[in-house]
């Protein structure tokens, strides 16, 4: 459908645009044979397009591809890397320890009917015995059952006197011991991890086990990494230590040294308490302690239960995710000057082939 | 993959040929490079050349970004650029570019059947000028599709149409009274 130029322009010259549509060019018969001449070549034969034409249409396809793949990489490291979970699963498999024989294959806290109490304290002096020679983070949770509300609060108390005695502390204790009906106390103590099973023997004895978990995280590596970080940081400050000595440095020179002296040393403190603490933490283990009034069937009011695998899986993969996110916005900020850089470029290059052509035009 | 194969627009396989194509828009390719050149005969070696290269590149024209008209015109409008470039470096080379053989140009066969003070006042207007009057008045090609084809804004296209248009008005009448 003919486009009239503008409503306007097409009122205001209607006489002029006549006069141009009325002697408009039409080519010549010799220049009409000459392109009718070039149509009757076979058009060139075209090359499969697959998937070189509309890159566009790939682009969420490949978007979704690296997130999913994204996704399964943070997960496979999460099983390889972290052997914490499964390790705890795996190790306690064989042994069985406090496990009922019922509840194999989960990894979470295991209910369990009562058991004479000479069975619990044997099952409890085989439990998961933490490793000599590697630095592991130990945590047990354990639930047990006493007759009434009177045995709740004495055996409350035993259980941080047993703590105590067996060099460890009490990191918080909630006794909630209503006067009618039933009633809970949750302790969670730390002992030295040497004395772990002896602590899990002693607190199996002031009830009737309902569930209780197990769970080691390894720490060897973290402290060897760390270790290693650490070892590295001393060698810099070393070096920058006698770089600082020259004489001859200037005092520009001067200063940036002792710049990245004070940055590689307080690099180094935090390094340093951060083992500490790792080392400390993996010298005590967590016991949760949970001691109940309730029937085994009742619901608990311990701590909110671990994770699930496929929880644990959806959580990691979202952080995974977040880190592919973090790292795709680190890179756009690194890459941020450049890009702008090269879009002025390119809108200057484009403005300035514009220019020439008017100006061709303006000579042609 | 075979589906995307499939996807993927082909002139021919939307029923359009390159014969079919050069047959309906020969005169409009023509009209323009005549108008932007201001030569008939150098506008039909030009249109020649432009489908030529058309007929080349055949299998990268894709109907739903533009038309065939519009996809002509963009080549034709490269291979009339190219033509400039190349004539002004041989007259640089010449040593004759000051002399500007635009006299020869100017005295070359217009586009016949305008009358002399509208083929004057057609002449004495910028290239750009006369390229605009032609896909905006002879090939009536719309605003979006002709400023995508010069490069320009929509506004800047209507701009350079109205003044072009103000010129040949004024030029006309110009030579009227003279």
């Amino acid at each position: 459908m003919p486009s009239p130029p503008e409503p306007l322009l097409e009122e205001r010259y209607d006489r002029l645009l006549e006069e141009l549509r009325a002697a408009r060019p039409y080519a010549s018969s010799e220049l009409r044979e000459r392109v009718r001449a070039l149509t009757v070549e076979p058009e060139p034969a075209r090359r499969p397009t697959r998937v070189t034409r509309r890159p566009r249409a790939l682009v969420p396809a490949f978007l979704v591809a690296l997130l999913v793949g994204a996704a399964g990489v943070g997960v496979l490291v999460r099983d390889g890397g972290r052997e914490s979970q499964d390790a705890t699963f795996a190790e306690r498999q064989p042994s069985q320890g406090l496990l009922d024989k019922s509840a194999q294959g989960s990894a979470t806290a295991v209910p369990r009917g009562a058991t004479p109490q000479g069975a619990q304290e044997a099952q409890a002096r085989a439990a998961l015995p933490p490793s000599r020679t590697r630095l592991q983070d130990y945590r047990a949770e354990l639930r047990l059952r006493v007759p009434d509300l009177r045995r709740l609060s004495s055996a409350t108390a035993r259980a941080m006197r047993a703590t105590r005695s067996l060099g460890g502390y009490v990191v918080s204790a909630d006794l909630g011991a209503p006067t009618g009906g039933d009633g809970d106390s949750i302790l969670v103590v730390r002992v030295p991890v040497g004395r772990v099973q002896e602590a899990l023997v002693r607190f199996t004895a002031l009830g009737t086990i309902v569930s209780q978990r197990i769970q080691i995280d390894d720490r060897q590596r973290t402290v060897e990494r760390q270790s290693e970080t650490i070892a590295d940081l001393e060698g810099t400050v070393a070096t920058l230590e006698r770089a600082l000595r020259d004489p001859s440095l200037t005092r520009f020179a001067r200063g940036r040294l002792q710049l990245r002296l004070a940055d590689a040393r307080r690099s180094l403190a935090e390094r340093r308490n951060a083992r500490g603490a790792t080392v400390q933490g993996a010298r005590t283990a967590r016991i949760a302690l949970t001691l109940t009034t309730r029937a085994a069937g009742e619901a608990p009011v311990t701590e909110p239960e671990q994770a699930g695998y496929l929880e644990r899986t959806l959580r990691d993969a979202v952080s995974v995710l977040g880190r592919l996110v973090a790292w795709l916005l680190y890179g756009l900020i690194v890459a941020a000057p450049f890009l702008v850089l090269g879009a002025a470029a390119l809108v200057l290059e484009r403005r300035r082939r514009r220019r020439s052509v008017e100006r061709l035009l303006e000579r042609a | 993959m075979h589906v995307l194969a499939t996807t993927i627009p082909q002139p021919a396989r939307l029923g359009v040929s390159f014969a079919s194509a050069a047959e309906a828009h020969l005169d409009d390719v023509h009209a323009y490079l005549a108008y932007l050149t201001g030569d008939r005969a150098l506008a039909e070696d030009l249109t020649a050349s432009t489908f030529e290269k058309a007929l080349r590149l055949w299998r990268r024209f894709d109907p739903r970004r533009a038309s065939a008209k519009t996809w002509l015109c963009q080549i034709a409008r490269t291979t009339a650029l190219d033509h400039f470039r190349s004539e002004e470096r041989r007259r640089r080379r010449e040593g004759t570019y000051a002399l500007r053989e635009g006299g020869e140009a100017a005295h070359s066969s217009f586009p016949e059947g305008l009358s002399p003070a509208l083929e004057e006042a057609v002449r004495s207007l910028s290239a750009a000028e006369r390229e605009v009057i032609a896909l905006r008045v002879l090939l009536e090609l719309d605003g979006p599709a002709a400023a995508r084809l010069l490069g320009i804004s929509e506004s800047a296209c209507s701009t350079r149409l109205s003044r072009a248009l103000r010129h040949l008005e004024e030029r006309m009448s110009n030579a009227i009274t003279a």
